[in-house]
């Protein structure tokens, strides 16, 4: 009979979360104590209501459809255990939050508001699992912990959850975001490029004459473009270098406010992993061993295939 | 181990479209069922029927076998009736004749008529006058005859005489 519903009825997740102004979303089937991700799909964050409209579809094909996501907020953070006298220790007020406790050694928690507000802002979906990106974290890298401790680094969304750990515990964690940085803001503040204030020329010169008028503008149409070209691309390599040390900076202080903080059992950092989902921070490791003197490696890391792992796990 | 911060929603089972088919094939095996119910309970009471139908057939032939003895029976009384009738009339006529075989002179006291014969008791002048006026037409009738006498003292003649044969009288009806 089980396996008669499997094949009629089958289990299926429906997983997503928010990259930057779109919503990436993953549909696949429970299978064998695994997610299979059939089919991946992107939908602006403008039109929400064609992704409800997909999950809609789907629900009414399959009835056992697990909706999983993950919450993305500061406003959320992990702990080095699980008592009440940590959360007290820590001001995390229980009552306005949610938490969990991970493998009796420490706990996630979120802000009762940030979850609410995703619950509205999905208000189509019903959401079944919702995972904190520390326990994406921390299942990402589990298998690679040791005694040794290191700080791990989840990159999304401009947001970084850091956690130091152990094999056996957690030491500290924290969730910030990487400063914009005035290159960046300029880039995405929409800055425009068209503007012909540094030209090399003045076209002041080349007014009255139509012939000459009509090759200039030909040249400069030809030169507006070259530097438009050269401007951007400029301005984009700058602006992700900025960001890169944006985010190297805010590292540092990171590692800076653990050492200082004393509510942590304190612990020396050997090594720094950035686990990045964004894609924008290749310059970072080099910028840890060059300044820090400690390995740093970068990985890439996928939400959908993070909760997807997990979500296998949870759905009996 | 949990690692969500919510718990999964319990799930139906099946979809709409499934859910409308097995209500329809549900119903569809509820009415073949039903009437298969109902099939095998007319035949069963139709196998019942015949099974009475064969026992009743069977208590009438049996009261036709029955009748159709009676019938016989009654025919055959009808017929013993007949012969009786028939033997009771001849008898009749035969003891009017046998009383008007008996001459004056002879005087009978007794006379018994069974199925053995004829039995006559009286009184003779004289055991001539018996013999030639009685004994002949009595063994004309009857086979064989005997006659005893006694003397009285008058010198007339007592006699018994039985008579075997013949006459049939005091049949008893076959029942």
């Amino acid at each position: 009979m089980g396996k008669l519903a499997r094949y009629f009825w089958p289990k299926c997740g429906l997983l997503f979360y928010i990259a930057e102004d779109r919503i990436e979303t993953a549909f696949g089937f429970f299978e064998k104590g695994a997610l299979n991700i059939e089919v991946r799909r992107s939908f602006p964050l403008q039109k929400k209501e064609e992704f409800f409209d997909w999950y809609r579809q789907i629900r009414q094909i399959y009835p056992k459809l697990y909706a999983v996501s993950m919450i993305e907020t500061l406003n959320q953070g992990a702990l080095p255990g699980c008592s009440r006298r940590i959360f007290e220790k820590f001001g995390v007020d229980e009552a306005l939050s949610r938490h969990l406790c991970i493998e009796d050694r420490w706990s996630a928690y979120v802000s009762l508001v940030e979850t609410k507000w995703l619950e509205e802002k999905f208000k189509g979906i019903e959401l079944d699992l919702l995972y904190s990106p520390f326990v994406l974290l921390y299942r990402h890298v589990r298998s690679k912990l040791d005694e040794v401790p290191g700080l791990y680094i989840l990159h999304q969304n401009g947001l970084l959850y850091m956690m130091v750990l152990t094999r056996d515990r957690l030491w500290f964690a924290h969730a910030s975001a990487v400063p914009l940085g005035h290159g960046k803001s300029a880039v995405e503040a929409g800055v425009d490029v068209d503007e012909t204030d540094d030209l090399a020329f003045d076209l002041d010169l080349l007014e009255g004459e139509e012939s000459v008028e009509a090759a200039a503008d030909e040249a400069l149409n030809l030169l507006e473009k070259e530097d438009q070209g050269n401007e951007k691309g400029d301005a984009e390599d700058l602006a992700l270098l900025e960001y890169n040390l944006n985010l190297y900076e805010e590292v540092k202080e990171t590692i800076t406010r653990y050492y200082r903080d004393d509510r942590y059992e304190e612990t020396f950092i050997q090594k720094v992993m950035l686990c990045d989902s964004d894609g924008n921070v290749s310059d970072f490791p080099r910028y840890v061993e060059d300044e820090l003197f400690m390995p740093a490696t970068l990985e890439r890391f996928d939400p959908i295939e993070a909760m997807a792992d997990l979500a296998a796990g949870e759905v009996e | 181990m949990a690692y969500s911060f919510l718990r999964p929603n319990p799930k139906p089972r099946i979809d709409t479209d499934s859910r409308i088919l097995a209500i329809f094939l549900v119903v569809t095996l509820l009415i073949i069922v039903a009437f298969t119910a109902f099939l095998w309970y007319r035949s069963d009471t139709m196998r019942r029927e015949i099974a009475q139908m064969r026992q009743q057939e069977g208590i009438m032939k049996s009261r036709m076998a029955h009748k159709r003895a009676q019938i016989a029976r009654i025919e055959r009384l009808v017929r013993k009736y007949d012969a009786i009738e028939t033997n009771n009339d001849l008898l009749k006529d035969s003891i009017r004749n046998l009383f008007d075989l008996v001459p004056d002179q002879i005087t009978l006291t007794r006379a018994v008529l069974d199925r053995n014969g004829l039995a006559l008791y009286g009184v003779t002048p004289s055991k001539e006058v018996y013999n030639y006026l009685l004994l002949a037409p009595l063994k004309s009738v009857f086979k064989r005859s005997t006659t005893t006498f006694y003397p009285l003292k008058n010198g007339w003649y007592r006699f018994v005489s039985i008579n075997e044969g013949s006459i049939e009288a005091g049949s008893e009806v076959e029942r």
